[in-house]
C-alpha cells in the first residue's frame, strides 16, 4: 500500500492576509456599488472613510480610478441631497483629476447640481466653463485656489472644513496665498459664518490685512470678533493690540460701552 | 445556623415533592419560596449563563485579548461592534433614561428621552402628591382609568415613562444592530474587493515549499 504525505509550507503571507488600508481601487469600486443601490444609510455611513480617503489621494498624480472616486463620492452626496458639498467635489475632480468621459456625460448633472445650491445660471455655466480641460491653470497650487475660489461662493457651512483644508495643501506650496484667502482663513478663525464671509470678501483686494479692504461698519465689527476671539483664547497683548486700534475708530455708544466691557474682560485674570 | 436549617428542609421538601410524596402546599411558606427560586433556576440555568451571569470558571480574560481589526477602521466603529444590548441593560436603561440609546452612539435621542422621562418623573410626582392630599382619595392608583385633573396628569405621565422606556428600549436595539449591519457589510465588501484585487494583480503566483513522501 502506498501511502503519500504532502506538506505545503507557505513561505511569504499571501498578500490579502494582511489588511491595511483599502486601495483607491476599492473604495471607488465600493462607493460606485452602494450609489447605485441608492441606500440612504449605507451611503451615508460610508461618507466619513470616504472624505478620509478623497483627503488623502487630494495630492496624487490624475488616474482613472481617482477621479471616478471623486466623481462618485459627489454622486454620493447628491444622493442625500446635499448639493453643496457635491458641487464641490465633481469641482475637485474637474479640476485636479479631469477626465473626458465624466466630463462628456455629466454636463446636466453639473449644471443642475449648481442650480440646487442657488447659483445663477451664468455663475453655474461660468464654473463649467472655468473648468474645462483646456481653461484650467497648469500649476496645481493655481488649481487648488480655483477650487477655493469657486466653493466659498457656494456660501455653505458645510464645505468650510473642506476648504480650510486645501487651503492647507495649498500653504505646503512654494507659492504665496492671495490676500482674499488669508482674509478668509483669519474671518474662519474667528467664528464668521459663510454667507457673513462673502459679504466682507473682496476677491481682488490686495491688502494684507482685513481691515484695510473692508467699510467702517464691517471693520468695527470684526474688530470685536477678533478681540473676542484672541480673549477667550488668553492671548492678551494681541487682544491688548486689536483694542488699540478698536478704539481708534469711529465708535457709537453702544459700541464703546462694549470696548469697555472688553478692556476690563482683558484686565481679568 | 438558620440558613443551614433551611437549606437541608428545601432539600428534604424538594426531593419529596419530586417524588410526590407530599403536596407543595403543605410546605412552609419561606421554604415553598425558595423551593420555586430553585426549580427556576434550574429551569432557567441556560439563559442565565447565556445572559451576563458567569458563574462557570473562566480560563482567560477576555478584556487582555487584542483583536485583529482593518487598518483604518475608526475607535466609535470599533465600539459599535464591541457593545451588545443584552438583558442587564435593560434594568440599566430602567434606571438611566436613554441608556440604550447612549450605548448605540445616538446621545441626541438619549438626552431627549432623558428630558422626555424627566418630564414625566416630575408629572408622576406633582400628581401623586395632589392625590395624596386629596380626602376624597383612599389610594393614588385606584384612581387610573377614572377623570380628573390631576388623576389625568398622573395616568399620562405613568404612561410617558413606561413608552420613554419601551422606546429607549426597542429603538436603542434597532439602532445598534443597523449600525453594526452597515459596519460589518462595508469591511466586508471592501475586504473582498481588496482580496480579490491582489489576486489579480498578483497573477495568481504564490511562493510555496513543499514536501512529498512517497512509502
Amino acid at each position: 500500500m502506498k501511502t503519500k504525505i504532502s506538506i505545503i509550507i507557505i513561505l511569504i503571507f499571501l498578500p490579502w492576509l494582511i489588511q491595511a488600508e483599502f486601495s483607491i481601487q476599492t473604495e471607488y469600486r465600493y462607493i460606485r456599488n452602494i450609489n447605485r443601490q441608492a441606500n440612504l444609510d449605507l451611503i451615508a455611513d460610508n461618507l466619513n472613510h470616504a472624505n478620509r480617503t478623497a483627503d488623502n489621494y487630494i495630492d496624487e498624480e490624475n488616474n482613472y480610478f481617482i477621479a471616478h472616486f471623486f466623481h462618485e463620492l459627489g454622486n454620493s452626496y447628491l444622493i442625500l441631497n446635499k448639493s453643496e458639498k457635491a458641487l464641490f467635489y465633481y469641482l475637485t475632480q474637474r479640476v485636479l483629476f479631469p477626465n473626458d468621459s465624466i466630463s462628456s456625460a455629466n454636463h446636466k448633472i453639473f449644471l443642475n447640481t449648481a442650480y440646487s445650491c442657488n447659483l445663477s445660471d451664468s455663475l453655474a455655466k461660468h464654473f463649467w466653463e472655468q473648468t474645462k480641460k483646456i481653461n484650467l491653470p497648469t500649476k496645481d497650487p493655481d488649481k487648488l485656489l480655483l477650487i477655493i475660489k469657486m466653493s466659498i461662493q457656494l456660501r455653505s457651512p458645510e464645505l468650510t472644513a473642506p476648504i480650510y483644508r486645501l487651503g492647507q495643501k495649498l500653504k505646503q506650496s512654494p507659492i504665496n496665498p492671495p490676500a482674499w484667502y488669508k482674509h478668509w482663513e483669519f474671518l474662519t478663525r474667528i467664528g464668521y459664518d459663510e454667507k457673513g464671509k462673502m459679504e466682507i470678501l473682496d476677491f481682488n483686494s490686495q491688502n494684507q490685512s482685513v481691515f484695510e479692504s473692508v467699510d467702517d461698519d464691517s471693520k468695527n465689527q470684526i474688530y470685536r470678533r477678533a478681540i473676542n476671539y484672541y480673549i477667550n483664547r488668553d492671548a492678551d497683548r494681541k487682544a491688548r493690540r486689536l483694542l488699540d486700534n478698536y478704539k481708534k475708530q469711529q465708535l457709537s455708544f453702544w459700541e464703546r460701552v462694549d470696548f469697555l466691557i472688553k478692556s476690563i474682560r482683558i484686565k481679568l485674570p | 445556623m438558620n440558613t443551614i436549617v433551611l437549606f437541608l428542609e428545601l432539600l428534604i421538601n424538594s426531593v419529596d415533592v419530586m417524588k410526590s410524596k407530599i403536596s407543595l402546599k403543605t410546605i412552609r411558606p419561606i421554604s415553598r419560596i425558595l423551593f420555586i427560586f430553585l426549580i427556576i433556576f434550574l429551569f432557567l440555568d441556560n439563559f442565565i449563563l447565556a445572559q451576563d451571569m458567569a458563574i462557570y470558571h473562566r480560563y482567560k480574560d477576555d478584556n487582555l485579548e487584542i483583536p485583529d481589526l482593518p487598518a483604518n477602521m475608526t475607535l466609535e466603529e470599533f465600539q459599535i461592534l464591541s457593545r451588545n444590548l443584552r438583558m442587564a441593560d435593560m434594568a440599566y436603561s430602567a434606571i438611566v433614561p436613554g441608556y440604550a440609546h447612549f450605548k448605540a452612539k445616538e446621545p441626541e435621542l438619549g438626552y431627549r428621552i432623558l428630558g422626555i422621562r424627566i418630564a414625566g418623573y416630575s408629572g408622576l410626582t406633582w400628581s401623586y402628591l395632589k392625590l395624596r392630599d386629596d380626602d376624597s382619595v383612599s389610594d393614588v392608583f385606584e384612581t387610573i382609568g377614572k377623570s380628573g385633573t390631576y388623576s389625568t396628569v398622573f395616568q399620562a405621565s405613568l404612561a410617558i415613562t413606561l413608552a420613554s422606556y419601551v422606546y429607549d428600549w426597542i429603538h436603542g436595539r434597532a439602532i445598534l444592530n443597523k449600525k453594526k449591519e452597515l459596519i460589518r457589510y462595508r469591511y466586508s465588501i471592501k475586504q473582498k474587493i481588496e482580496k480579490n484585487l491582489s489576486r489579480m494583480n498578483s497573477n495568481n503566483f504564490h511562493t510555496l515549499l513543499t514536501f512529498n513522501y512517497n512509502f
